[in-house]
């Protein structure tokens, strides 16, 4: 067992997304050391989180790509597995997203080693480790007991509670230029589909959500003008998505996002798991829908039995600010 | 072109939640078995590849043959041209959770493939893992969370991914490749009830995992054996009070409740 070192990689080099892996690491393995190994192209963003992270971790690696300035997963899947060929059944951590899960996978394949995705509390247990995982979507909770004589590769949910980082570490920052080749298709572009400068369901405080309720694409449409007053971002259940009243980036849920803001609405959607498996990091949740028992109500701190429709209107016509 | 599409049978979550037995896989119930809701995705992205340049798909599923019978004729009753039964009898489980998986799924005895194709994940265990899995045991290329196809005149694909917060699109060349679709990327077609009898009727082909070719069993089997499900149950809810306001006899309902979400810091 190589594993007195926990590795926890990370594909951007946002500081919160490091600290949210290091809060993991922290609460579950503290006799372990912790090696950050990023993958970051931009300069700024390098120095940056090599002054906010000093004595925080053991080691830093940044893992340089030459000929790949934004993040290919198929490219730094490549680069990671080379990265940990060396080394001796690695335990390795990254934060759950639908990106992260993809780059994950291809490490755990690339070196044989078991893998996890969106798991929560990680104890060892002898030569073992367990982790717990959303099963159905939610309806059911598994526990994986994983190997620790084998490469482990995990991604993982971030705490509900913050932890303490240690403080007193000595951090070796090392730069390691990867030998992979990158080969992207000719005309690969890589787009950003979500602005931090805009109001966005991935920072918005407060999400105002239309499902099959709403009725028809005017109904779905009546979100924007209450979201606007709002300050709200509009999101969707799927039959909204799939009868084309929105976006399918609207969509939250199993297959859309997970959002977390301050509040969120729910304007005539009954709350199956697939949906509210998105909404479960939301400090508060308030429903509106004509069935009182409607299973969104079970989630719900508030909420109003009624037309949800109607009580769009009153609320925009109230003029109700945030 | 050659178009193999994985598919699983899984419990429909419906069922599974009331009867952990069935969720565990400890009783086999063939109603309660549906095909995974995220592969009538991939089986119509094989179905489309082929109607644009004709060619043949083969859908390959593992598992338990009561489990692939079933799912299997539910696709060729779609149109997928043939059914690969693989049984892992061999293994006590052979789980997401472990690459076994991928290992075994890449040896389907299917000559000359050009696309591998897989949903984006399966509805029992989330994992999103199988297409790498494969892609890394054939050694090709991977493109997943694969939401728009457009298929050129030169038999290339121009694949758009979307993840969480970015898009990558491009034109991929290169053959064999494997493929993992969005559950938002097509709208799958509906079986006609002939084609329904039809599939009742079909042979499918049928491999044990010892069968298939090039295979180390017991290399497989240690490397499965690493990773096991040890507990499988419903999760504890915390019961909510809700702060219940009733438009249909209250019309001050929504002030109210505005009021109260101001008062509590809320709005
Ligand atoms: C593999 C898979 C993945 C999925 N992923 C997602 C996902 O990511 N996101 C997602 O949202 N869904 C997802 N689903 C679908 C999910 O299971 C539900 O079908 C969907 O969330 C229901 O959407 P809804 O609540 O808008 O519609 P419905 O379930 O039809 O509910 C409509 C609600 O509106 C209420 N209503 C009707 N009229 C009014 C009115 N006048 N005023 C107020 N209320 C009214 C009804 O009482 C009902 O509660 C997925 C399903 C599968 C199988």
């Amino acid at each position: 067992m190589g594993q007195d070192t926990i590795y926890l990689v990370t594909t951007t080099g946002d500081t919160a997304d490091v600290e949210a892996l290091q809060a993991v690491a922290q609460a579950n393995f503290p006799e372990k050391q912790t090696r950050l190994v990023v993958f970051e192209s931009n300069a700024d963003k390098v120095e940056n989180l090599k002054t906010k992270t000093a004595n925080t971790v053991d080691a830093i690696d940044f893992l340089a790509i030459s000929g790949l300035d934004y993040p290919d997963p198929n490219v730094l899947g490549k680069a990671f597995v080379a990265y940990f060929k060396n080394v001796d059944t690695p335990l390795i951590l990254l934060n759950s997203s639908r990106f992260n899960n993809a780059v994950a996978a291809r490490i755990a394949a690339g070196l044989t080693a078991s893998i996890v995705t969106d798991i929560e509390q990680p104890t060892i247990d002898g030569t073992n480790l367990i982790v717990s995982k959303k099963g159905y979507s939610g309806e059911l909770k598994r526990q994986v007991q994983l190997d620790m004589n084998g490469g482990i590769v995990l991604t993982v949910n971030p705490l509900k509670d913050p932890v303490k980082l240690p403080t007193d570490k000595d951090t070796v920052v090392q730069n390691i230029a990867s030998e992979v080749v990158v080969t992207l298709p000719e005309d690969a572009t890589y787009t950003l589909t979500t602005n931090d400068q805009d109001l966005n369901l991935d920072n918005a405080e407060v999400v105002v959500a239309g499902g099959r309720g709403l009725k028809s694409e005017a109904g779905f449409k009546e979100l924007y003008q209450l979201g606007k007053i709002m300050n709200a971002a509009v999101g969707a259940s799927r039959p909204v998505v799939d009868s084309g009243w929105a976006d399918s980036s609207l969509m939250i849920g199993q297959s859309g996002k997970s959002i977390s803001p301050k509040v969120y609405f729910a304007f005539g959607i009954s709350g199956t798991v697939q949906h509210t498996i998105g909404i479960e990091n939301a400090k508060c949740i308030v429903a509106i829908n004509s069935d009182k028992d409607a299973p969104i109500f079970k989630l719900a701190d508030y909420g109003i039995i009624g037309d949800a429709k109607a009580v769009i209107q009153q609320l925009v016509t109230s003029k109700v600010s945030n | 072109m050659n178009i193999v599409v994985y598919i699983k049978a899984v419990v429909d979550p419906d069922k599974a939640k009331n009867d952990l037995d069935l969720a565990k896989g400890t009783k086999e119930d063939k109603l309660a078995l549906i095909i995974n809701p995220y592969d009538k995705q991939a089986i119509e992205a094989a179905l489309q590849l082929k109607e644009k340049y004709t060619g043949k798909v083969t859908a390959v599923s593992l598992g338990s043959d009561l489990a692939t019978d079933k799912i299997l004729r539910d696709a060729l009753s779609l149109g997928v041209d043939e059914g690969i039964q693989i049984s892992n009898d061999d293994f006590e489980s052979l789980s997401s959770y472990s690459p076994a998986l991928g290992t075994v799924l890449a040896k389907a005895p299917v000559d000359d493939v050009d696309y591998y194709i897989t949903g984006r994940e399966a509805g029992d265990d989330n994992q999103s893992i199988t297409g790498a899995s494969i892609a890394a045991a054939l050694d090709v290329d991977f493109v997943d969370n694969v939401d728009e196809v457009e298929y050129n005149d030169d038999e290339t694909l121009t694949l758009t991914s979307r993840w969480d917060k970015s898009e990558l699109k491009g034109t991929y060349k290169q053959k064999p490749l494997v493929l993992s679709i969005k559950d938002t990327a097509n709208t799958p077609r509906l079986p006609s009830f002939k084609a329904k009898m039809q599939a009742k009727k079909a042979t499918l082909k049928h491999f044990k995992v010892s069968d298939l070719p090039d295979i180390d069993v017991a290399r497989i089997k240690a490397i499965a054996d690493r990773a096991t499900t040890i507990n499988l149950a419903k999760p504890e809810v915390a019961s909510k009070e809700t702060v219940l306001f009733n438009l249909n006899d209250d019309e001050n309902a929504v002030s109210e409740l505005v009021a109260d979400l101001k008062k509590h810091s809320i709005l």
